[in-house]
């Protein structure tokens, strides 16, 4: 399941878009994206790939704290 | 096209769910190709189970409402259960993304992420709001 949906789930301050390339393809243009999935935090590139739970919690805690 | 497949994954991914969810489509008041097979798809899912409740707004483009709703374009789905978690999907959940989005249904319905305790603890240090656009590959 999308880890992203569960965080948003979780606190009340998370709010994501799970986006289909294929119909934003400009998102991907401006992400630079070059792996899938790809996530980015308050319009910033953040993590690239399939990672695990904590890795990705801890990443997009300290985005979202910067 | 929606094949036996996909129907038998949709009742086996929302079978037992608690609490009821919804999901508002939102597609252009025009249809296409696309969107038809989008909301075929939906609507398969909101037949899998009674707590799945699908509100379709096929309405020309309300940039208030839109803002309210805090979608950027149409169609958009938002998946929402005893409230408006912020979760909002551009782009069908077909193919592998299918099973994730009953998850996600799943996990709406519940009412609880699901995470482990130290992420639980790592999440309730924001103190700000965090948006984020997850990009995924068409299937």
């Amino acid at each position: 399941m999308s880890l992203s949906a569960r965080l948003a789930i979780e606190s009340p301050w998370i709010t994501t878009d799970i986006v289909n390339i294929a119909v934003l393809p400009y998102l991907a243009v401006r992400y630079g994206v070059d792996n899938i999935p790809t996530t980015a935090v308050n319009r910033r590139k953040a993590c690239v790939g399939v990672l695990a739970e904590e890795e990705f919690v801890r990443e997009i805690v300290t985005c979202g704290l910067r | 096209m929606l094949t036996e497949q996909h129907r038998l994954a949709i009742k086996d991914g929302l079978r037992g769910l608690t609490n009821p969810v919804t999901l508002h489509y939102y597609t252009p008041d025009v249809a296409s190709a696309a969107t038809l097979l989008e909301r075929a798809l939906l609507e398969e899912i909101a037949r899998g189970s009674d707590r799945v409740r699908l509100e379709v707004l096929a309405d020309r483009w309300d940039s208030a409402r839109e803002d309210a709703v805090g979608i950027a374009r149409t169609p958009a789905i938002v998946v929402s259960g005893e409230r408006d978690y912020g979760i909002r999907y551009y782009g069908s959940p077909d193919g592998y993304e299918l099973e994730a989005f009953l998850a996600v249904t799943r996990a709406v319905s519940d009412g609880r992420s699901g995470l482990a305790e130290a992420s639980r603890a790592m999440v309730a240090r924001l103190t700000g709001p965090v948006h984020l656009e997850v990009l995924v590959a068409p299937t």
